[in-house]
């Protein structure tokens, strides 16, 4: 059965067209959380409140493209991440000045580097820096729609991106030099 | 983006080593139940729903039915204080639900006995606005011949379980009381003769009493006379 279809019979209630979509991103979707959260149990709790929002969104959500309904998804696997961040974090951002201006940097990461490895780097990242490095570099989502989904201002999104690659090229060459 | 960014992004979305760690097992029972709590709890509301619609519906039919054929045995007795003077017949209402008189009892059973009655009367009598007529057709389960009932013991509401009564709710005028209750006295006499002396038709206001109910100031009176029409000794 194609999204489509599954889309459709899930907007019924269907349990079995349920379960195939559960199956077909209960993965992804666990990865994305657990790069937000950086926490197994948090990352299990976020994917099933998603998917239980994802089935109750069903009913008015309407089909355009595989890709359209996936980001979708995702949207809604993000903010639930984010919810739980928030609840664990009083603070998770530091509000900076609009005016601040940030170059775009380079961490200097080896290319032989692999994707578990980037992961575990991603990891020591503080929660702040970890959530705007994720929503940006991995999931692709512009300064503008950061700012919107955290309420943050896009100066904000943009320093903590620029501190959290400082971060990692300082994590990066610490364990360079240690090898 | 850049390459770097690019490159990185890459890497995270092809690892799949992550899987083995993150167990989605269990995740689907949890789903699954959370999943029924929902269909149940919608389920439950419906029930709820529909019980408080059926009963809502029961109430409604309950009010229609029972209670509203009820209340039309209900006689209450309102106490007025304007008065206006007036002539018998112009006082007397004719009543829009007036229901024809089907008489079964012709014998006249009884008569009102009251000797503190004992008053002038004038031709001219003082009625309030309203002088309430009301006929129906149960009888009365008392059954006596007179009764007298002090104020001290006078409800506003009393509900009889009767049909084909009169109320005659005449308006309290202090000063003209005497007057008043020499009416009463007269139209008692001519309702039981069915005399009314030509100045009150009971067949053009569609009314054939047969028990009289009369409140006045300090007492009041139920007189159980049948009353004995031509129509009726035809019977």
């Amino acid at each position: 059965m194609n999204l489509q279809g599954i889309i459709n019979s899930c907007k019924v209630g269907d349990r079995k067209a349920q379960k195939a979509l559960f199956d077909k991103f209960s993965k992804v979707f666990l990865r994305l959380s657990f790069r937000y959260l950086n926490d197994k149990q948090f990352a299990e709790d976020a994917c099933l409140e998603a998917f239980y929002l994802i089935f109750e969104g069903f009913r008015k959500f309407e089909y355009q493209s595989d890709s359209q309904t996936e980001s979708w998804m995702k949207r809604i696997v993000v903010n639930q991440s984010l919810k739980i961040l928030r609840k664990n974090k009083t603070v998770l951002f530091q509000q900076l000045p609009e005016d601040d201006f940030y170059e775009s940097n380079e961490i200097g990461i080896d290319e032989e580097l692999s994707g578990r490895e980037l992961l575990e780097m991603i990891s020591v990242l503080p929660d702040g820096y970890r959530t705007i490095f994720n929503m940006y570099v991995v999931e692709g989502f512009s300064h503008a729609e950061i700012s919107q989904i955290l309420n943050i201002s896009e100066g904000t999104s943009r320093s903590q991106l620029f501190k959290a690659k400082a971060y990692l090229k300082d994590f990066f060459e610490k364990t360079r030099i240690t090898k | 983006m850049t390459i770097e960014e690019q490159n990185i992004k890459n890497k995270i979305d092809d690892l799949s080593d992550l899987d083995l760690y993150l167990d989605d097992s269990q995740l689907w029972g949890r789903l699954e139940e959370r999943l029924d709590e929902k269909k149940n709890t919608r389920r439950n509301a419906a029930w709820l729903w529909s019980m408080a619609a059926s009963l809502l519906i029961g109430g409604l039919f309950y009010w229609v039915f029972i209670i509203k054929s009820s209340r039309s045995e209900n006689i209450t007795f309102h106490h007025q204080n304007i008065a206006t003077k007036s002539t018998q017949t112009k006082a007397i209402h004719k009543p829009k639900d007036a229901v024809k008189y089907k008489p079964i009892q012709t014998q006249k059973e009884a008569q009102v006995v009251d000797n503190q009655l004992s008053i002038e009367e004038s031709g001219e009598v003082l009625l309030g606005k309203r002088l309430t007529y009301k006929t129906e057709n149960i009888e009365p389960k008392k059954s006596f011949d007179s009764v007298l009932i002090t104020s001290k013991n006078i409800n506003p509401t009393i509900n009889f379980n009767t049909q084909n009564v009169t109320v005659l709710n005449l308006p309290i005028i202090p000063d003209e009381m005497m007057k008043r209750e020499g009416f009463a006295k007269r139209l008692f006499r001519q309702i039981k003769n069915f005399n009314t002396e030509g100045k009150i038709d009971w067949r053009e206001l569609n009314i054939e009493p047969r028990n009289v109910w009369a409140y006045l100031e300090r007492n009041f009176r139920y007189d159980t006379t049948k009353t004995q029409t031509k129509k009726h000794s035809k019977l």
